[in-house]
């Protein structure tokens, strides 16, 4: 276990590191959101984050100047309502960290909260609709507890990754509320959500890529 | 001039609607699109910025309209708000019309020079002229609410405005559900100007999903035969706003809806609500009853024996008066399973083996106190665990239990939940064991957290019984690891939970709390009066007893009969069967305590679970399908005629009746009523005074009881049907098994129908049918059970003043509506989504 501060250069690997992962991951977003939407958010995710990296190897700016150029990028780029939702994220994310050189686990905490109440407001969704936010919001909690208890950032990363996985596995038996799915009803139950998938894959890679290489 | 952007997933669907519209539209009229994503947009897809842009370039001082297609396009007109500036953002509107029908319509209004609000006024009736060609209803006049058309295809469709607050929220949509579900017609829903789907009117959850708020017009379209009716009545319950009134206490209280913006609380996790009430407090974790802690066996023969026998006598009697002073106040606080369970305590505690082992451990083999009792727990311990049969050898862990809190008391060290400050500790576990709930009922403390587990285990219905705030499934909201002593607060009754709140969120909830807490007080005042349904109807909310001091406390909470009074207290926590005198007197005192209203008195009910020292009862493999409840009575005749006999006699100037728990046969209950009659003969000859003749009900609980229930009639004046053991042997899932808990729920339509049955042949006969178990308690089910016709719910007496004012709200009409539902659903999910109280 190890105690860090997170750094320009950690969020830059941590972006990259996803946009692989989605890259890696993109047939199988693809599939669960055919099962319950309309099959394209592995290739809307991989577009919008292929456009991300290109956009960031000539951003020089701050940590809040890194999200701030993700998420517009985001926005013009994913095409589906991911792309409003993320791009919001990563927006609200730039204004929570404005000015900060490097980031405490507590700003890292405010940093995803910020972008998770961005998500709930664009979305119109909560807890519980089988959503992003099944994944995003224990993986928030999870952080605040070991905060709480003044546990390394190292050790609250590794525990928020496993509370993400645990949202997103736990939005196998919930009933669609938002989105497409949701003109499923009940059919809806038994499957991923598609983006909580993305979502939990978005706080593990935090997790892996974060903390001195 | 009010600009216009289009905004598609389809670029070509944008241009090509601008091309229609540039036909009609004055040129004048500034129109951009933003349409498609990816390489020249040649892609599905919105993109926020660019439809930022398009507003921007067709921006003036009249404002702008934008048109959307669908999903994204929507969260990304959004977006674009966002991104600029406030006065522009403050001169858009986003408009909700159909995307070729409104453009057209808005470009022609704007050509016009219009006010930006007729333009979308104009966008959004844009389907007017498509519903009057194709002969569908609409809202012809701006004023009217209502317009019905049946045509004659057999069809009938109305249009109506929902006045609802919150629009067709769970409850009003629930409401429709009922209605809807009554008639044997197709209901189909749609919002009038056509947008979303077109969904059935008898799903609760299809008709949330339209997403209908205050003021927004849907049509509804009946097929089939009684097609005119089913709208007629839909027609009159929308009018009424679905019955929804801004005073609706009882949901209010039981149920909050979920959502996230209530009393200003912020957003917690949502877990599943187990147990109502609001819990504020460290988190601990709790830790089961361990093996007992290990001592050191040999020591220095300096010990005197006798005085290590004296130092362990007076430690189980300390114990054992700590372990009655919490059965006391679990019995106050109204259920027997708590008390079940510490009595049985109190037996191992007393066990002649055990404390004939101990004693010669520290008289014979001269071991501490301590390690004398140590020995002798684990030789029980070892003995039960020998026993091939999985339910008794988990007695081993009462034995421990019971072995760990002398060895404390022997240590002077007893755990604590309150801390010094006086907050309150929630226990936070896996899982709790029933034993782990009632005890830490017994300790007040704040609330439980199950991080697995469900609403149905048995640990569930004793938090809910003992009034302990509860959640389950907690896993995914919290990591164990990193919790203890943080500060967790939860909602039981919605499941919302909030690691580490804020101060204002604690004072919120605190606030909560006290309207709880006041609308409970509200609640037991109002429950004085005898039960009835809304239109008059009369049904009996009684109680279950395990004791003595809970028929004051049952008085005191409305409660008009005893359903149940279950005589174990009697015979549980002794080595010798109580006599016939004694029992007598206990059913006097309870009678007396009741002030005249009727007792139904359930004879002995042991086995399965419970096992009396003092009979030989078989080692069986499968208790709850072995020699229980009257089956075991039949073989013990001479205990079950002395229980007769103090009935009779206590009878007395009492409204005493007498229930047989468990009945299968036919020939059982002749049975049983011949050992009646003899009792009966018996005290006449003795000259000794008796009530006759007394009333004689039969509890159902096994499903051939149910389906035999008119070969029962002429045996039996009434029927109680107990469905905890009903749903057990109907599902054939073992009710404490939590991987089963899909399996527990009385509400399933197999359930539901046994029910039905007996109630169907009980009136048949002019007799009367109550349930009692947790079900008859239950607020979804309630207005279930008045449906099908029971006339009596029995129920724990914590749960009787919330029961009585739901029956006071529940409409005959409308809960037979619902029954017939319930009892064509084809699972429990199903029949929960009917009812407004189920999440």
């Amino acid at each position: 276990m190890t105690d860090f501060l997170i750094t320009r250069t950690d969020i830059i690997r941590w972006i990259n590191g996803y946009a692989q992962a989605i890259g890696d991951n993109r047939q199988q977003l693809t599939e669960l959101d055919a099962a319950i939407g309309d099959g394209d958010h592995g290739a809307n995710m991989d577009r919008g984050f292929k456009a991300v990296v290109v956009k960031l190897q000539s951003e020089e700016g701050d940590i809040s100047q890194l999200m701030k150029t993700t998420g517009m990028t985001l926005l013009s780029t994913v095409g589906g309502a991911s792309g409003p939702l993320y791009g919001t994220l990563f927006l609200r994310a730039a204004q929570a960290c404005t000015g900060k050189e490097r980031l405490n686990l507590d700003d890292w905490i405010a940093l995803l909260d910020a972008g998770m109440k961005g998500v709930m407001m664009r979305g119109k969704a909560n807890a519980g609709d089988k959503t992003m936010l099944d994944a995003l919001i224990p993986a928030i909690d999870a952080l605040r507890i070991a905060s709480a208890a003044h546990r390394l950032i190292d050790e609250a990363l590794r525990l928020s990754a496993e509370a993400a996985e645990r949202g997103m596995q736990s939005t196998v038996p919930m009933i669609a509320r938002k989105g497409r799915a949701s003109y499923l009803g009940e059919r809806s139950i038994g499957h991923l959500d598609p983006g909580a998938v993305s979502m939990a894959l978005l706080i593990t890679t935090a997790a892996a890529m974060f903390g001195p290489a | 001039m009010v600009g216009i952007v289009l905004v598609s997933h389809s670029r070509a669907l944008a241009k090509a609607a601008l091309s229609l519209v540039r036909q009609v539209a004055s040129p004048q009229v500034q129109i951009e699109i933003a349409a498609g994503t990816g390489n020249d947009h040649a892609e599905f897809g919105t993109d926020a910025t660019e439809i930022s842009a398009a507003i921007q370039l067709v921006f003036n001082p009249q404002g702008v309209l934008v048109l959307m297609d669908l999903g994204s396009a929507i969260l990304s007109a959004e977006t674009a708000l966002e991104l600029l500036p406030v006065e522009i953002a403050a001169g858009v509107r986003l408009c909700p019309a159909p995307f070729v029908e409104g453009a057209i319509a808005a470009a022609i209004q704007a050509g016009l020079n219009s006010d930006i609000n007729i333009v979308y006024a104009e966008a959004v009736a844009a389907l007017r002229p498509k519903h009057d060609q194709l002969e569908l209803a609409v809202d012809k006049t701006a004023n009217s609410d209502v317009a019905q058309v049946v045509n004659a295809s057999g069809s009938s469709s109305i249009t109506v405005t929902i006045r609802n607050k919150h629009g067709l929220h769970l409850r009003p949509a629930a409401r429709f559900v009922q209605i809807a579900s009554a008639y044997n017609v197709d209901v189909v829903v749609q919002r009038a100007d056509s947008s979303g789907p077109t969904v059935s009117g008898k799903s609760l959850s299809q008709l949330m999903s339209l997403g209908v708020s205050q003021g927004d017009v849907i049509t509804i379209t009946a097929k089939g035969k009684d097609s005119a009716d089913a709208i007629r009545a839909l027609n009159n319950v929308v009018s009424l706003n679905l019955n929804e009134s801004e005073a609706e206490p009882v949901a209010d209280v039981s149920r909050p809806p979920v959502s996230a913006s209530v009393g200003g609380l912020p957003l917690g996790s949502y877990v599943i609500p187990v147990s109502e009430g609001i819990a504020i407090g460290h988190m601990h974790r709790y830790v089961p009853a361990s093996p007992v802690p290990t001592v050191p066996t040999t020591q220095p023969k300096t010990f005197a024996p006798d005085v290590e026998w004296t130092r362990l006598q007076r430690a189980i009697q300390q114990v054992d008066e700590s372990i009655s002073a919490r059965a006391t106040r679990l019995i106050a606080l109204g259920d027997a399973r708590a008390s079940d369970i510490f009595q049985a305590h109190r037996v191992i505690l007393q066990d002649e083996a055990l404390l004939a082992h101990a004693h010669d451990a520290i008289t014979q083999k001269g071991l501490r106190a301590e390690a004398g009792l140590q020995s002798a727990v684990e030789h029980i311990v070892a003995q039960y665990r020998a026993l091939p049969d999985s339910y008794l050898s988990q007695r081993a862990g009462d034995v421990m239990d019971v072995g760990a809190q002398v060895l404390l008391r022997l240590s002077d060290t007893e755990q604590k939940v309150i801390e010094p400050d006086g907050v309150p500790v929630i226990e936070v576990a896996d899982d709790f064991t029933p034993t782990a709930v009632a005890e830490m009922a017994a300790e007040q403390v704040g609330g439980l957290i199950s991080l697995a587990g469900s609403a149905n285990s048995h640990a569930a219905i004793l938090a809910r019984a003992l009034g302990v705030p509860a959640v389950a499934g907690a896993a995914a909201a919290m990591n164990i690891d990193s919790i203890e002593g943080a500060t967790v607060a939860f909602d039981g009754a919605t499941g919302e939970l909030w690691v580490d709140p804020a101060q204002e969120t604690i004072q919120l909830l605190n606030q909560k709390r006290d309207q709880w807490d006041k609308r409970r007080l509200e609640l037991m005042q109002a429950s004085q009066p005898l039960s009835r349904t809304r239109d008059g109807r009369r049904i009996e909310i009684a109680a279950n007893l395990s004791g003595f001091a809970d028929a004051r406390l049952a008085v005191a909470q409305g409660a008009e009969a005893v359903g149940v009074l279950r005589t174990e207290f009697l015979y549980l926590t002794r080595t010798v069967a109580p006599s016939e005198d004694e029992q007598v007197t206990a059913l006097r005192q309870i009678a007396v305590w009741m002030e005249g209203r009727p007792v139904i008195v359930r004879t002995l009910d042991v086995g399965g679970d419970k096992i009396l020292p003092y009979l030989t009862m078989p080692v069986e493999a499968n208790p709850f399908l072995g020699v229980r409840a009257i089956r075991l009575s039949l073989q013990h005749q001479d205990l079950f005629t002395t229980q007769l006999r103090a009935i009779l006699r206590a009878g007395i100037g009492h409204d005493l009746r007498i229930l047989l728990p468990m009945v299968t046969l036919v020939e059982e209950l002749k049975l049983v009523r011949q050992l009646i009659e003899r009792a009966h003969e018996t005290l006449s000859t003795e000259g000794v005074e008796h009530a006759w003749p007394v009333q004689v009900g039969i509890m159902v609980e096994t499903p051939a009881a149910a389906l035999m229930a008119t070969a029962l009639a002429p045996y039996t004046d009434f029927y109680s049907i107990g469905t905890n053991d009903l749903t057990q042997y109907t599902l054939a899932a073992e009710r404490g098994n939590s991987q089963l808990a899909q399996f527990s729920d009385a509400l399933h339509p197999a359930v539901l129908r046994l029910i039905d049955e007996v109630t169907r042949v009980t009136h048949q006969h002019g007799k009367w049918v109550a349930v009692c178990g947790e079900m008859a308690s239950e607020p979804v089910a309630i207005p279930i059970l008045i449906g099908i016709g029971v006339d009596e719910l029995s129920m724990n007496i914590n749960a009787i003043p919330l029961a009585k004012s739901i029956v006071r709200n529940v409409e005959l009409v409308a809960a037979q509506a619902l029954a017939r539902a319930a009892l064509k659903a084809a699972s429990a999910a199903e029949v929960r989504a009917l009812t407004p109280h189920s999440f």
